[in-house]
Formats: C-alpha cells, sequence, structure tokens
C-alpha cells in the first residue's frame, strides 16, 4: 500500500456509494431492461447490475480521460508503424489468413473509419494501471450510458459522465448522411451482443439515421462496398459497425466476405479490422522495436512478456492471458483462478506460448461496500481519440471476468464543468 | 399491452425465481388483440399429471409455443413458469425501433428458429397469469425452445440467425436450488432421451452438486424415469464458452461445434 500512504483517506480517488433500497433498484433494473436495452441483467447466482455506485471525484475522471486519450494516440501511432512491418504482425499471433490481408499495399483504403477503444483502468497500490486496451469491439455501452444515467437520477451532488452510446452514435453520424443506413454487425445468435447493437441502433436512428441488425455474413461487398441482399434487408449500408471480434470473422464466412474488414472496404467501418494490432494482448512485446513513443503506455501496463522467455509461469506475481482473450476469460492469476482451471491454463500456456502473454501481476486496492470489499475497474472509452465515457465494473475477487457486476460511475458535481 | 408489462407478468418482483427470467424475447415482443380466455381452453389438460412439490423444479425441453402451453397448464396448478428463451424472433425489432423500415416484412423462411407462436403464446400467458395466484417460492417450471439450435437446417447467409443455446449461467446453481429445498429435477421433452447437448452442461453440473435429474415424455409426464447425465463433449473446457460462436456455421461433418456464451464486449 505504499501509493496510499502518501495519500490521506479522504484523498482515496474512488469510493463506493450506499447501497439502493431493493425496491428502488428493482425498478432501475426494470428500465434499464427496457429503456436500454440490458438483457443479460442475470448470470448464474448473482444479479449482473450492482446497487451501489462507484464516485468519483471530478479531477480524478479529468486525470482518467487524459490517459485514456495519451493512450489512444500512441497506440494509433503504434498501429501504423506494426502495419508497415509484417514481422511485427506476426508477433502479435494474429491469425495468418488475416496477417495476409493486412500486409497487402494500401491502395484505395479508406482511412476515415471511426475508432472506439476503451482502456481498463484499476486503482493499484502503484496508482492508476491499465490490464489492457479493447482496441477491436469494446462493449459495456449499455451499461456506460444507460444505468449510469440512471443511478445518477437517485443520487443529489453526483452526475453521469458523459454517455459513450450518444458520443459514437455522433461519430458515425459525421460520416453517414441524413437517411443514410448503418449496418450494425454482430452475432445474431448472442442476444449480449445483440442488446449493445439494438441500443446503439436506437440511438441512431433518434439522430435521423436507419440501421439494421445484421451478422457479418449477411454482409455481401461489391468493389469494397458493403451491400446486403438478405431476405428480410436489402440496400447499401454508409457505415457498418462491427462487435464480432474480428479475429473470429474467417470463421463466419467465406473469405470475399470477411477480407474487406482488413483493408479493401472503402465503406466506412468501426472498427476496421486492422484494429487487431492493438487488440492482441501481445502488443507490448513489439514495443521495443517500434520509433513510437509510447511513454503513457509503459507508465500503466503493467510488464508484458512472452510466457517462452519465463523458466517458471506457476508464480503468485504473474497474470497469464490469451492473446486474444475476451471478458476475462481464461486468465490465470494464481489465488485467483480455481486451481484446476489455472491449471488447464498453464498446460495451454506450455503447449503454444506464442498465442499467450504473461504480465507482472499489481496489486488492487479494494473498496468497502455494503456487500464487503470489492475490486472496481473503470473502463474509459475514446471515441476518435478523445474520451467518451466510463464504465464501472466491480468484482469480490481483484480479477473481473463473468463474475464481475456492472456498477454505475458517477461523479461528484462540484464544478459545473462536465467531463468531455 | 407493452412489452415491460408482459415481462412482469411471467417474472413478478415477488418470486424467487424472476431473476433468471430471460427478457430478450419480452424487450422484443408485440402482443396484438388476444381471447385469452379461449386460446387457454386447449391447454387445461395439458399437466394433469403434475403437482407442484416443494423439492421438485421442472425443465420444459419443448418446441417454443408448447412449452410455454404447457407451463401455463402448470402455472394453473401452482408451478412458477420462469421463461428461459433467449433467442430474438427476427431482425426487427418493432418495440424499439418504431419507424425502422429499412428490413422488409420478414417471412419465416427467412428466420433460422420461427418464434411466432412462442411470442403469442407468451403474451396470451401474461393475460392469463395475471389471474393467477402463485406463491411466491412456487417450485420453478424453466422453459426452453427444444427447436433454438434450428437442428438439420441449413442456414445461408440470406437468412437472419436467431438460433440460440441454454448455458450454465443462464439457471441458478444446485447450491441454490438446493438451499431453496429443491433436490428433483423433472425434464420433460418429446421423448425421454437424452437431453440436448448444452442443457446437458446444465444438467450434469446439477447431478455433481447433488440433484436427482429425472426425465419425462411430454406424453407421460406423470412417468418419470430417473437418468444419469452422461459427460456432454467439452464440459468444463477453458475455451467451452469461448468457442460457441465458432459452431454456428455448419461444421464439414454436418454438425455444430462448440459455441461461445458472447462474443464482443470485451
Amino acid at each position: 500500500m505504499r501509493w496510499l500512504d502518501r495519500k490521506t483517506l479522504t484523498m482515496v480517488p474512488i469510493h463506493a456509494g450506499a447501497n439502493l433500497p431493493i425496491s428502488e433498484w428493482s425498478k432501475l433494473r426494470l428500465r434499464a431492461i427496457f429503456d436500454y436495452c440490458k438483457w443479460d441483467p442475470q448470470c448464474g447466482d448473482h444479479s449482473v447490475l450492482g446497487r451501489f455506485p462507484l464516485l468519483l471525484e471530478f479531477d480524478i475522471a479529468v486525470e482518467l480521460g487524459h490517459l485514456a486519450e495519451c493512450l489512444t494516440r500512441e497506440a494509433l501511432a503504434a498501429e501504423d508503424e506494426i502495419l508497415s512491418n509484417t514481422r511485427l504482425l506476426r508477433r502479435l499471433s494474429i491469425p495468418k489468413s488475416i496477417r495476409e490481408c493486412l500486409e497487402k499495399p494500401e491502395n484505395g483504403r479508406r482511412s476515415d473509419h471511426v475508432r472506439v477503444m476503451r482502456f481498463d483502468f484499476h486503482l493499484t497500490t502503484c496508482g492508476w494501471q491499465i490490464s489492457e486496451v479493447n482496441a477491436d469491439v469494446p462493449g459495456g455501452y449499455v451499461e456506460a450510458s444507460g444505468w449510469n444515467k440512471l443511478f445518477a437520477e437517485q443520487l443529489q451532488g453526483y452526475y453521469a459522465p458523459v454517455d459513450p452510446t450518444a458520443v459514437y452514435a455522433d461519430a458515425i453520424c459525421g460520416i453517414v448522411p441524413h437517411g443514410g443506413l448503418v449496418a450494425l454487425a454482430h452475432a445474431t445468435v448472442y442476444s449480449e451482443d445483440r442488446q449493445v447493437m439494438a441500443h446503439l441502433g436506437r440511438e441512431l436512428e433518434s439522430r435521423g439515421r436507419k440501421s439494421c441488425l445484421v451478422s457479418p455474413k449477411n454482409l455481401d461487398w461489391s468493389s469494397g462496398k458493403a451491400v446486403l441482399t438478405t431476405d428480410f434487408v436489402t440496400g447499401g449500408p454508409a457505415m457498418v459497425v462491427r462487435l464480432s471480434p474480428a479475429e473470429w470473422l474467417p470463421s463466419m464466412c467465406e473469405k470475399s466476405c470477411w477480407e474487406p474488414w482488413f483493408g479493401e472496404s472503402v465503406t466506412a467501418l468501426s472498427n476496421p479490422g486492422k484494429a487487431l494490432a492493438l487488440q492482441s494482448k501481445r502488443f507490448p512485446l513489439v514495443w521495443n522495436e517500434l520509433k513510437t513513443d509510447l511513454a503513457t503506455w509503459r507508465k500503466l501496463l503493467p510488464r508484458t512478456t512472452c510466457p517462452s522467455e519465463i523458466q517458471n509461469l506457476d508464480r503468485d506475481d504473474l497474470v497469464l492471458k490469451p492473446a486474444f482473450g475476451r471478458v476475462g476469460e481464461n486468465v490465470a492469476i494464481r489465488g485467483l483462478t480455481a486451481l484446476l482451471e489455472h491449471q488447464e491454463i498453464l498446460r495451454s500456456v506450455r503447449r503454444d506460448e506464442l498465442r499467450w502473454v504473461a504480465q507482472e501481476r499489481f496489486e488492487v486496492v479494494p473498496i468497502p461496500t455494503e456487500e464487503g470489499n470489492m475490486f472496481p475497474c473503470i473502463g474509459v472509452y475514446t471515441v476518435n481519440g478523445k474520451m467518451a465515457g466510463l464504465y464501472g465494473r466491480a468484482a469480490r475477487k481483484a480479477l473481473i471476468d463473468q463474475n464481475a457486476q456492472d456498477i454505475a460511475v458517477l461523479i461528484r458535481r462540484e464544478t459545473k464543468r462536465r467531463v468531455q | 399491452m407493452k412489452p415491460e408489462d408482459v415481462y412482469l407478468a411471467w417474472a413478478p418482483p415477488d418470486s424467487i425465481w424472476s431473476p433468471w427470467a430471460v427478457p430478450v424475447p419480452f424487450a422484443q415482443i408485440v402482443c396484438g388483440g388476444l381471447e385469452a380466455t379461449q386460446e387457454m381452453e386447449s391447454v387445461k389438460d395439458l399437466a394433469a399429471g403434475l403437482t407442484p412439490e416443494p423439492d421438485l423444479a421442472v425443465i420444459l425441453d419443448l418446441p417454443g409455443d408448447q412449452a410455454v402451453r404447457l407451463s401455463l397448464a402448470l402455472a394453473s396448478r401452482g408451478f412458477r413458469p420462469v421463461p428461459l428463451i433467449d433467442g430474438s424472433p427476427g431482425p426487427q425489432i418493432p418495440s424499439i425501433f418504431p419507424s425502422l423500415n429499412i428490413a422488409r416484412t420478414t417471412s419465416a423462411a427467412a428466420i433460422a428458429v420461427d418464434m411466432r407462436q412462442t411470442l403469442r403464446w407468451l403474451c396470451i400467458g401474461a393475460v392469463q397469469l395475471a389471474s393467477v395466484n402463485i406463491s411466491a417460492n412456487a417450485s420453478p417450471v424453466f422453459l426452453l425452445d427444444a427447436l433454438r439450435t434450428g437442428i438439420g437446417q441449413n442456414f445461408g447467409p440470406e437468412v437472419f440467425d436467431n438460433r440460440w443455446k441454454t448455458f450454465p449461467q443462464d439457471f441458478p446453481s444446485a447450491k441454490f436450488l438446493l438451499e431453496h429445498g429443491i433436490r428433483r429435477i423433472l425434464l420433460i421433452q418429446d421423448s425421454v432421451a437424452s437431453p440436448a447437448e448444452d442443457l446437458a452442461h446444465v444438467l450434469l453440473r446439477w447431478q455433481q452438486g447433488g440433484l436427482a435429474i429425472f426425465a419425462a415424455s411430454v406424453a407421460a409426464v406423470d412417468a418419470p424415469t430417473l437418468i444419469t447425465v452422461r459427460r456432454p463433449s467439452q464440459f468444463g473446457a477453458l475455451w467451452y464458452r469461448a468457442l460457441a460462436l465458432l459452431g454456428l456455421r455448419r461444421a464439414s461433418a454436418g454438425g455444430f461445434g462448440a459455441w461461445p456464451h458472447s462474443s464482443g464486449g470485451g
């Protein structure tokens, strides 16, 4: 707790508010489902939606936003450099079929895609650190927009941070003209994904754009332009927004259907498939070969190495992660991950070290709540490089996975400035 | 009837099982005019052989509308229906996009799983359940749609794919069930066969947790057989959830692989 020793208790930059009474919380839950498309409010025996808010000082929200913008700027510069060096792409464990597309010359490629990212910040004993960036298909919009707003109505003296869905929709509308069509591509079989796209679609519709919910496999491409010719929708979308992970696309449809995501598309995309270079948890493994200054990344991301460089992987001070893991799945942390699962992950890592990373473990500072100590995480969105919202989660252990709860993040109203 | 009213009828705040009621179809439902009383005439005798018992939970893995109808019959006998249907009825969401007209009127052929009758019966059920008195901790009846994976059909890129699977995290744990007095699970299917593979992942966990699993055919719900749930492929595997989506394209062998629970949203 070295870092905290320098602060007084009142300076702790984040704390939990009181639990809402269950009757009030139940009403918010219902509104979250029907007003904001929160369709997965239960996971096993626990509610996905937390009963307390995370409360931030204004200056902390500004600091997190600034850090996320710096991280985005550095990351995009690094991405350009990586894409021009095919040897580096290989080290990121990007599947060969996708790499071959990314390695093609950039003739005719569109460059004004909308880029959205989310950086996951943790308050640790060494200050703020990040565990990762979701640079490909970040989720959490439903909660970071809807749940934050719903909770803000309940607490005087606090307000919801900027709404990431609104910012994202505004950025899309900057490209798609009024009345234009936006295809929202996702795995239609997953209601967890469909809820996010329905939520975004509603926001787009309120801005006078048309939207349709499709699977990536429903898209055709003609001379690089996306076309819809299904039995249920036809037309040429002015933009395609994606929630299916880029590395899965080759498994979802024929090459002609997924290849344009990685370079040939002249239809605007969000995010383009090249975001995979930053999504790979192995991104830090190529830092030393880049000219880009990654000072903020080096400061905030724990040291990350290839497991092949570490003699003993079964250690307390290491976190093992798959290069393309999602939602905290298959992350191994000794003492937090169930023993059998930890051992199975270790075996997987040893079998194929190039698909994993080993990260130095940081110590997250727990916050007291009415339900006991919880470990918070604040996701900070950027849209086209600008801070675009805050997404709170908290877990009973220092690992944010499917068992974590979505927690509203609110900012103390001590100034009239809003975090933008 | 508004979508939230339909949902609240199926998931009333006082039921201990309501948190598990999956909102997905309700958030996308539109209920037209219904003659619920007349429709319910055909349902009355479906569940004659079943009476709620404090240690019993039921799973209905039947074609969607059939599951809903039987659950309503069971509700009239004191059971609490809990819909776990996680599929989206179609590409349009009229309840959310009231002015969205880019999509054509969708025919059943353009959708992998036709849910129209299931939704119709959820609407009828909402009216019916409002008049039934069910205790807060009544024996639960979990509803699935046995046609959820669209088995045996070939879906091209022109079709809206709304198939789905059920996962252990969609249900209460064995621990929760035991703490609430549930000791026996009765699985009702078209015939007394092994449970569907996705459901076997749930049932095996419950079996390992100390619950007894019985199965009965819908034609003889009063003649259950004790079954032993066999280990399904990928049971407890690291990537079980994370692999699920990839199985949605047809494998070269003609079957489906494993599928993940969600894809994006990292």
